[in-house]
């Protein structure tokens, strides 16, 4: 993880990261189109108080269509990336240094108020499934390709051809905060496909 | 038809004496109703022309013994109509649904004073309320009980410090971070508090620790030894508190206290022990619901929509009472 790629290819940092996330099945071995890396194992152990300690194997193949994968990543050399374990409170700081987004825009990013993420901050226990939202992103960032927090901020601010920044992909591929459970305000949807026939009847 | 229903609203009550209740396949009984019904149909559906329909259900007069526990709005079926008289409810075990035209030419009396904006919204409210109240799961029920009882027992005391937090809460919200699925549930109890309860952030944001007040707050081991009658009076006194001053209070120890509190009470969201069954004690991920604190000004509509309300909201006096002048019904 030495070498840092242009920044002119954010997304394929980005799609690195989600071929992380989504457990390292994103890419097969010999497949010459797509996302080129693939994370071959990961091996988590929970320590004591709470600290989580994630060590992702990463491997290309010989794909042609990430450039910058294939710049980061070379199949002689298997680097590591090293997700040290942080406690949650310490989980919530590395990604506010390590990505230089600011509290809200972290908070945006996890769908949750940015008190909520200075709470966490000072240690305050969160649920299991902010734990692990936190840990993806975490483990994204982790896995981008950039030298420093400045960096990793562009590249994340950087808008594809979709009009999307690569911060907002990311943030809805590790945000699935379950079902909505408060009814909308309004219903599209008639109760009867005709409700004046009903009354007339 | 439509120019009896075209002054009827929500809240009224209607002179008809008898209502169907479908009792078996092809058989309809009626109910005698002797003290009139209730419009329940929302006031535009009334009064529409093109709405056949309306929904009623009886008036019923709750018996002496029963009535502080009707008035505290523990029992959601009953709403009150104090202008019909002290001990006149809204019955909506028994909604029933009746042609418009049976309401032709029936005299009508306000339940309540329509004119007020703020009856009317907590009339429709309390009906709401009956009808959408979430079903938590079974296993899940022991775990909040408690809780929903030190809220009914404490809201409403003025000498609590307790009561003080709690009447800064504007609801309590439970998160389940997989939709209530399947447990063990993975459960966060969100308190929102009113906004100007918590300080705000300066640009930095993150509430300095203040080493004295964690170590008042928390064991070696970071464990919360304070429950919530302490913090909230750490909160709210200017006196010494099992042994600390808390004459002078800085944003931060606010912001940190209001966080343990939120902790401590969904600490105190655990099931009876000794009685409960294997089912209840593994219902919650980890044996524990995390407590949150949240301002309303903050709380995202993401998480809002996710997460249910805590039926305790009943205890709140609604704040539109005292804006319009106008008076609580009970």
């Amino acid at each position: 993880m030495t070498t840092s790629p242009t920044l002119a290819n954010p997304l394929a940092g980005f799609l690195i990261a989600v071929s992380l996330l989504a457990g390292g099945v994103t890419g097969a071995a010999g497949t010459s189109s797509g996302v080129a890396l693939r994370a071959d194992s990961v091996r988590e152990r929970a320590v004591a108080n709470s600290s989580i300690s994630r060590k992702i194997t990463a491997r290309s193949f010989g794909g042609t269509s990430a450039i910058v994968a294939s710049t980061i990543v070379s199949e002689a050399s298997v680097p590591e990336i090293e997700v040290v374990g942080p406690s949650s409170a310490q989980l919530v700081l590395s990604i506010h240094q390590e990505t230089g987004l600011t509290w809200d825009q972290m908070a945006k990013s996890l769908g949750v108020s940015r008190r909520a993420i200075h709470q966490w901050a000072n240690g305050a226990r969160l649920s299991a499934g902010n734990l692990e939202r936190l840990q993806k992103f975490y483990k994204a960032v982790k896995s981008l390709p950039y030298a420093n927090a400045e960096e990793v901020r562009v590249a994340l601010l950087a808008v594809d051809a979709s009009g999307r920044t690569v911060l907002e992909r990311l943030s809805l591929d590790i945000t699935d905060p379950g079902p909505i459970l408060t009814l909308p305000l309004w219903t599209p949807k008639p109760l009867t496909n005709n409700e004046n026939e009903v009354s007339k009847s | 038809m439509d120019t009896a229903c075209a002054n009827l609203r929500q809240g009224h009550v209607v002179a008809l004496h008898r209502v169907p209740v479908m009792s078996t396949v092809d058989s309809v009984t009626w109910m005698d109703t002797p003290l009139g019904v209730v419009i329940i149909s929302q006031t535009c559906d009334v009064v529409l022309p093109s709405r056949r329909a309306v929904t009623i259900a009886p008036v019923f007069e709750v018996p002496v013994e029963k009535l502080p526990d009707a008035l505290s709005g523990k029992q959601s079926r009953l709403v009150h109509l104090p202008d019909i008289g002290a001990r006149s409810f809204v019955h909506l075990e028994n909604v029933a649904t009746i042609d418009k035209e049976f309401l032709e030419g029936l005299s009508i009396v306000p339940g309540f004073d329509l004119e007020s904006l703020a009856l009317s919204i907590e009339f429709s409210s309390a009906i709401a309320r009956h009808f959408a109240r979430f079903a938590f799961p079974n296993d899940f029920v022991p775990w909040i009980s408690p809780f929903e009882r030190t809220v009914l027992k404490k809201h409403s005391s003025d000498e609590s410090f307790e009561g003080k937090a709690l009447r800064e809460v504007i609801e309590f919200r439970l998160l389940e971070s997989g939709g209530w699925l399947q447990p063990p549930y993975d459960v966060s109890l969100i308190a929102i508090v009113k906004f100007g309860t918590l300080p705000l952030f300066d640009n930095d944001g993150i509430a300095q620790t203040d080493p004295g007040l964690e170590r008042w707050l928390r064991d070696s081991t970071g464990q919360l030894i304070r429950s919530g009658a302490q913090i909230s009076e750490a909160l709210f006194s200017t006196g010494r508190v099992s042994g600390r001053d808390f004459a002078v209070k800085t944003s931060s120890d606010r912001e940190i206290l209001w966080t343990a509190l939120a902790e401590a009470w969904a600490s105190s969201c655990k099931p009876k022990s000794g009685t409960v069954s294997d089912a209840v004690k593994q219902a919650v991920k980890d044996g524990q619901i995390v407590g949150r604190v949240e301002s309303e000004a903050d709380f995202s509509l993401m998480e809002y929509r996710r997460s249910v309300q805590l039926d305790v909201d009943f205890v709140s006096v609604s704040e539109l009472d005292s804006a319009d002048g106008s008076t609580a019904p009970a």
